[in-house]
């Protein structure tokens, strides 16, 4: 699916996060000021030497769209489960990640714990119940987008992420 | 009856085009080969084949019930549902909530059942830009031309007839034939197209009753973008694509995708319940789910059509058939060509416009052996 996986540790990853954005040549990084991954990345960001930029929107996205689409890097988000068999991750967005962390930045990094892998799609839905309460989106991201419209030919970085980096957490 | 020879003239013009020959046969023997690839153990096949066709033979027995259903939580959800019972009824409906926002720019992902109402051509005439972003039907809107497959809407053209198009419609952008390139070329000119769409339309692959759940299948995340950055969103879908449980999903999900490319899952599935929730930074803040009838009950109260009903819109019966390999899909004239397209099209749109089509068929049952849920068997 040409993801990249990373593998690191859950005392490691913001630092690998760190060098990964170096490597790429990323000016900035988005990522939910109030959300899970928040402590861990002001940490090592705070104690580094001219790290990219921080973007930090506590706000709806229609305060900032156009900053979104055209100047946003990279977007780092949590992932609720991986799914094994079929490499992909399910995200139910937040009101601290909202969807669109995932969509409109050229590049995603997902942070995964490696316990929170499941074997397939079907257990997840019926091993969290799903059916019981869904939110108001969930998604299976599976690879960068792709397209293969033009003589079959899979072409990357259509609309959605160019790249899709998974630092799994063991 | 008279039967027409327009399916005849489009069918010898197919013929006698080498290019359109050649594009569709390359790219058949692709997804054919791919299918091949990610379905070739036998027992696991047939058996995900005779779920699924349960399952949407279950859900097509309880096709009221489970409309009743699927509006229930999807109102309760905060999704505004809407009942079609023509093209035109349909189209009045979409009109309505554009106008109802004084909106004037509308994107839309792949939707075939927006075609089935001729949605584009309506909009426009009403002063509303309604633009493809899906790149197979992006290309193919530049051109002014229809979707020749299901899946692969721009199949029929190889990467130097979409190059040649590029120049044409984009001088500035310097010419390219490197299929990634010109996706990126689409990529920069409908990114800024999302951010300031006011609409955005996509289809329903399936939509869950019991959850309110409705589902869509892509690779590009076009289908994201118009269901996440608008501030409105209309989904669009046939009545028959409701199932029951949440819990149906996975198995539909895994054969439709490996039926239709052969991957092991698609890029992006991306399941939507309700529009953007108290506290949520993004998402539309209005959702709106229009069901479409068109001549669906009529299929459904027929003991012998009715499990043409049951189709996921894979695409599988296209790519294996023998006719359609060679004539191409605008040959049919058809929303959806091919064998399912030419069981149900006559029977939505009448044998006086497309009666001739089940006349495309060589008998070989190859449609019927790839058939995920096992139509017509
Ligand atoms: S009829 Fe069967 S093979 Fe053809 S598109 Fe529908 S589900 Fe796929």
């Amino acid at each position: 699916m040409r993801a990249e996986v990373h593998l690191t540790s859950p005392s490691q990853w913001a630092e690998r996060l760190l060098q990964l954005c170096r490597e790429k040549g990323l000016g900035n990084l988005l990522y939910a000021a109030d959300g899970p991954l928040a402590p861990a990345i002001d940490a090592v960001w705070e104690n580094a030497d001219a790290p990219p930029e921080r973007i930090r929107h506590a706000t709806t996205i229609e305060q900032w769209k156009p900053a979104l689409f055209a100047d946003t890097e990279a977007a780092v988000t949590s992932v609720r489960a991986g799914i094994a068999d079929v490499s992909a991750l399910v995200l139910w967005p937040t009101p601290q990640e909202p969807r669109s962390y995932s969509l409109v930045p050229p590049v995603h990094f997902a942070v995964l714990h490696a316990g929170q892998l499941y074997h397939s799609f079907a257990e997840v839905v019926e091993q969290e119940q799903w059916h019981t309460g869904m939110p108001s989106n969930a998604l299976l991201i599976s690879g960068p987008s792709k397209s293969a419209d033009i003589e079959q030919t899979l072409a990357y970085g259509v609309h959605g992420p160019m790249q899709l980096i998974v630092l799994l957490l063991i | 009856m008279q039967v027409t020879s327009d399916f005849q003239g489009r069918c010898r013009e197919a013929l006698n085009d080498p290019q359109i020959r050649r594009n569709f046969r390359f790219a058949m023997d692709g997804l054919m080969s791919k299918r091949r690839a990610s379905l070739g153990d036998e027992d696991e096949r047939e058996g995900l084949r005779a779920r699924c066709a349960a399952i949407r033979a279950n859900a097509l027995a309880r096709l009221p019930d489970l409309l009743e259903q699927l509006e229930r939580n999807c109102t309760e959800n905060g999704i505004r549902v809407h009942w079609a019972e023509t093209v035109q009824e349909a189209n009045r409906i979409v009109l309505d909530i554009v106008r109802g926002h004084h909106a004037r720019r509308l994107i839309k992902g792949k939707s075939m059942v927006s075609e089935e109402m001729g949605l584009n051509h309506f909009l426009e005439g009403q002063g509303i830009e309604c633009l493809e972003s899906d790149l197979g039907e992006y290309i193919v809107q530049l051109a002014g031309e229809t979707p020749s497959h299901i899946i692969a809407p721009a199949i029929h053209k190889n990467r130097q007839e979409v190059a040649e198009l590029f120049r044409r419609k984009f001088p500035d952008i310097p010419f390219q034939e490197d299929p990634e390139a010109l996706a990126r070329s689409a990529r920069r000119i409908l990114r800024e197209k999302f951010e300031q769409a006011e609409i955005g339309l996509s289809g329903v692959n399936f939509a869950v009753a019991e959850t309110g759940t409705l589902c869509l299948v892509e690779n590009e995340g076009n289908g994201r973008m118009c269901t996440t950055v608008p501030p409105v969103h209309i989904a669009v879908t046939g009545i028959e694509k409701v199932v029951e449980r949440l819990g149906d999903i996975p198995p539909l999900l895994d054969l439709l995708v490996r039926s239709a490319t052969g991957q092991h899952i698609s890029t992006y599935f991306n399941m939507i319940s309700s529009p953007r929730r108290e506290g949520e930074r993004d998402g539309p803040r209005e959702v709106h789910l229009l069901l479409l009838d068109n001549g669906r009950s009529r299929i459904h109260r027929d003991a012998q059509l009715i499990d043409t009903l049951r189709c996921i819109r894979c695409g599988a019966c296209m790519n294996h058939c023998p006719v359609y390999g060679r004539i191409g899909g605008h040959a049919y004239g058809s929303t959806i060509p091919g064998p399912i397209g030419s069981v149900v099209e006559p029977q939505k749109e009448g044998l006086a416009r497309f009666g001739e089509l089940p006349t495309a068929s060589t008998l070989c049952g190859a449609c019927a052996e790839v058939c995920p849920v096992r139509i017509p068997r």
